[in-house]
């Protein structure tokens, strides 16, 4: 790099000895200035959240006094009644909730802090004619909370997993337990952040009002997350497994995602009539084994891997059109 | 002279069925120029300004800022509006210093402090502590410490008190007159704008109606008091004064016998033209756009 400054003719000249900055990195440091407040808040948030999940991976884990073996195929093949067991299982609930609400809180600071407030209150205009594009602009802008996002996200998802590596199979450490639990085991931790700050940032151009875009940013992020929950068994072919009539219901570890009576024909009943072992019950409704469809435990990689594609490839799409009306909007 | 803007069948339309901010509106202004822009309110012209800083897309049409697109020359530019947005979070060191983040290479971080010092203000104030004026000026510090090439400025002092008014725009004045920088200034105020612009543009119904230098038109026109025929003149406005008529024309050769005449002040003249909405257009040789004009701009030579 050059240290001398290179000037248009005619550009008037800066102070003498005045380091110059590229135009990215001035832009970094206005948004780090400017969000001085979030960028603290995000560094609290995550500081206190490793902590809870360092001391559940430390001294948590070693005061469970775990009894059995746990298996991944065996439903309650191991409990812990040690002095932090308690303590252990409610503060894993909590930590995984705290970062489940990161893809709404980010969709909501981006929504509101990051684009509406600053459309509403003109100091979106006051950047763009500076001697930044607004294109730059909005660029940084994403970018300085993305990169915060994914270092803390990144950091809390690996804590995660060194928690769960410490006590495998125990309730609430399984991912199949729960859809927070998926998450937060592996890059959708990661990628749902991101897409929460794409949206807000959306919503934020669309509302152009600081509290209604918080509102929208938040409702939207729900409802898209929803549907990830509700579409993330069919992001995998599932495995089937069926039993004779006289074991029935085979053994499913993992995500059951249908089950039920098989008939003669191979037919899979969608309601079990609940005979049991009334032998004339199965002969009328023609019952000779019970399937059970689902993902098994080893489906976590590529369901993780095939959820965080999606995640990320909606990202991508929403960060487009924010930048076609940004474009759309100005020169 | 070259041109500090063009506009060639600018249009801008908000919403589909609108009636346009713009239509087909066609001028030129030379660089060098303190450009008054003076209109009626809704006639377009912040929607004109806003284009030329690169803050809205036109419908259509083409408008060049310093020779290029408005987004090309933003670091060029500078622009302030009436609602001077500022982070009220920040302080006044802190706003100067996102200015030198904003505009690197251009930035003149001595000179931004000066404007800040000269209105004696706290560089540790917070902005949202502050009165009106002194945010015009951490607003004006920053448009000015770019060094801009063009100013484009909406109304700035609007809601200021008038020793505000007058000290702010004394160094506006003073910096545009030092640098040589194209000023384009819209305000309601016309004591204001005879006092510091040297050119006119007036919108009406979304296009240029008088464009020119402040001096070229007002010579341009005569204010005629008496009785007889104005046939062969363009009346742009004529009432009735005790026998006869007072009317504001436009010369198009001698006048006839039994006419007072008199030279209008530039007050005469946009009141005249802003009370009479169908007079013709006059844009100058050097306001009118180099290629293409609108259909219905009226060209016509002016004589100095």
């Amino acid at each position: 790099m050059s240290t001398t400054t290179v000037r248009a003719p005619g550009a008037p000249a800066t102070a003498a000895g005045r380091r110059t900055l590229s135009p990215t990195k001035g832009l970094v440091r206005s948004v780090l200035r400017l969000h001085r407040t979030s960028v603290w808040l995000w560094a609290g948030y995550v500081a206190a959240t490793a902590g809870l999940l360092l001391w559940l991976w430390g001294p948590g884990t070693s005061g469970l006094h775990i009894t059995g073996r746990c298996d991944a195929a065996v439903v309650n093949a191991c409990t812990a009644k040690g002095p932090t067991a308690d303590t252990y299982h409610a503060l894993l609930t909590r930590v995984d909730g705290l970062i489940g609400v990161v893809p709404l809180i980010a969709s909501a600071v981006a929504g509101g802090v990051l684009v509406a407030r600053e459309l509403e209150r003109g100091t979106a205009h006051l950047a763009w004619t500076q001697s930044v594009t607004p294109a730059r602009w909005l660029a940084v802008r994403l970018a300085v909370p993305a990169v915060c996002v994914v270092a803390g996200t990144t950091l809390l998802m690996v804590l995660r997993r060194l928690v769960a590596s410490g006590a495998q199979g125990l309730s609430g450490n399984r991912w199949y337990d729960e859809a927070q639990v998926f998450d937060n085991l592996g890059p959708t931790a990661v990628a749902l952040p991101l897409l929460g700050l794409a949206i807000g940032a959306l919503i934020g151009f669309l509302a152009e009002r600081t509290a209604a875009s918080i509102f929208f940013s938040l409702l939207v992020s729900s409802l898209v997350t929803g549907m990830l929950d509700i579409t993330r068994d069919l992001m995998w072919p599932t495995v089937t497994v069926t039993g004779d009539v006289s074991a029935g219901y085979p053994r499913f570890p993992g995500v059951i995602v249908a089950e039920g009576p098989v008939t003669g024909s191979g037919a899979r009943l969608a309601d079990d009539p609940g005979c049991v072992d009334d032998k004339a019950c199965l002969a009328a409704h023609d019952i000779v084994g019970y399937y059970r469809e689902g993902h098994p435990p080893s489906h976590f990689w590529p369901l993780q891997l095939a959820e965080t594609g999606v995640v990320l490839a909606l990202t991508a799409i929403v960060v487009f059109a924010v930048f076609r009306i940004l474009g759309r909007r100005v020169a | 002279m070259s041109a500090a803007i063009e506009a060639i069948s600018l249009t801008k339309r908000y919403g589909r069925r609108a009636t346009a901010a713009l239509g087909d509106c066609s001028f030129r202004l030379p660089a060098g120029r303190i450009s008054a822009l003076v209109g009626p309110n809704g006639a377009g012209k912040s929607t004109l300004l806003a284009i030329a800083a690169g803050l809205r897309r036109p419908t259509s049409g083409r408008l060049t800022v310093l020779g290029g697109a408005p987004g090309e020359a933003r670091a060029k530019v500078a622009y302030l509006s009436q609602d001077k947005p500022l982070y009220p979070q920040l302080t006044v060191a802190a706003t100067l210093r996102l200015g030198a983040e904003l505009n690197p290479d251009r930035w003149d971080a001595a000179y931004a402090a000066d404007i800040v010092e000269q209105g004696s203000l706290d560089p540790k104030a917070k902005i949202r502590s502050l009165s009106g004026g002194q945010r015009t000026r951490v607003a004006l510090a920053l448009a000015l410490g770019k060094r801009p090439e063009l100013m484009l400025l909406d109304e700035p002092m609007a809601d200021l008190d008038p020793l505000a008014r007058h000290e702010l725009m004394g160094t506006l004045m003073g910096d545009a007159a030092e640098h040589g920088t194209t000023v384009l200034m819209s305000s309601h105020i016309v004591s204001e704008l005879a006092d510091a612009c040297d050119h006119l543009l007036l919108v009406g119904g979304g296009r240029i109606r008088l464009g020119g230098g402040i001096d070229d038109l007002t010579g341009a026109h005569s204010l005629v008091t008496g009785r007889g025929d104005l046939a062969g003149h363009t009346v742009v406005e004529s009432r009735p004064s005790g026998r006869g008529v007072t009317a504001l024309i436009r010369r198009e050769g001698r006048l006839g016998e039994g006419w007072q005449v008199q030279e209008p002040s530039l007050e005469e003249l946009l009141l005249a033209y802003l009370r009479s909405p169908g007079a013709p257009a006059l844009l100058t040789p050097s306001t009118a756009p180099a290629t293409g004009s609108g259909p219905a701009t009226h060209r016509a030579e002016v004589s100095a």
